[in-house]
């Protein structure tokens, strides 16, 4: 992994059209500005993380599970 | 064309009818093209959406009101840009659905919906930044003291 080191409102730019700009650094919290292509989605990894876990687990669907479900629904 | 469905076996399906996905399900990045699968036996408020070429993944869904009745995100110009939209209309919102072992926590995926344009034949899933959704919205109240209720949407102080 490539490590750098940044001041407040300082940049990185990333391939075509990626900049990170550290906006804010207050305590252990730094705030980071994201400008990216709109084709380019931007997520916060551990809502990425949830969302993959909560799709697979769709996935892993019982078929007389959801047959319980469409007659509890009705 | 014919392909494998989890649910049915093999199905015929329209050309048309197959959505690209401009932005993947998550979690199953090479997969770009699905089908929604309507069961004729059992009409209610679950459907699928099945990959095409591959029998899995194929997903339970809904149509976001029918579950959750006040479901109104605010989707960006930027999110909905790939679906070329004409009018808000065209825009079809689904949710992932999950049943559980125990199907009584059966809950929907608020926070990362399905929308589709069915008339250009293109869909994605699309993450909120907002907290009001949740990723595992029960959809059916659970018991209090219950496991159900100390999930991943839990919040620390």
């Amino acid at each position: 992994m490539l490590v750098l080191t940044r001041r407040e409102g300082e940049s990185i730019v990333i391939g075509e059209g990626i900049e990170i700009t550290i906006v804010e650094i207050k305590g252990d919290r730094i705030r980071l500005g994201i400008a990216a292509p709109k084709d380019v989605p931007v997520w916060r990894k551990e809502v990425y993380l949830d969302i993959v876990a909560s799709n697979k687990d769709a996935n892993e669907i019982d078929l007389d599970a959801l047959i319980e479900v469409q007659k509890m629904m009705k | 064309m014919q392909i494998e469905t989890k649910a049915f076996g093999i199905v015929d399906i329209n050309e048309e009818d197959v959505l690209k996905f401009t932005g993947p399900i998550l979690g199953f990045e090479d997969i770009h093209e699905y089908v929604v699968l309507h069961d004729q036996s059992k009409p209610g408020s679950f459907f699928w959406l099945q990959a095409v070429g591959h029998k899995e993944p194929a997903f339970v869904v809904a149509e976001a009101t029918s579950l959750v009745a006040d479901y109104k995100p605010n989707f960006s110009e930027d999110e909905l840009a790939s679906l070329e939209l004409e009018n808000s209309e065209e825009l079809k919102t689904l949710l992932i659905v999950r049943i559980p072992e125990n199907v009584k926590e059966i809950s929907a995926n608020l926070k990362a919906p399905v929308v589709l344009n069915a008339k250009k034949g293109v869909a994605k899933q699309i993450v909120l930044n907002d907290d009001r959704f949740q990723v595992r919205h029960y959809l059916i109240p659970q018991e209090a003291g219950g496991e159900a209720n100390v999930g991943a949407d839990a919040k620390r102080g």
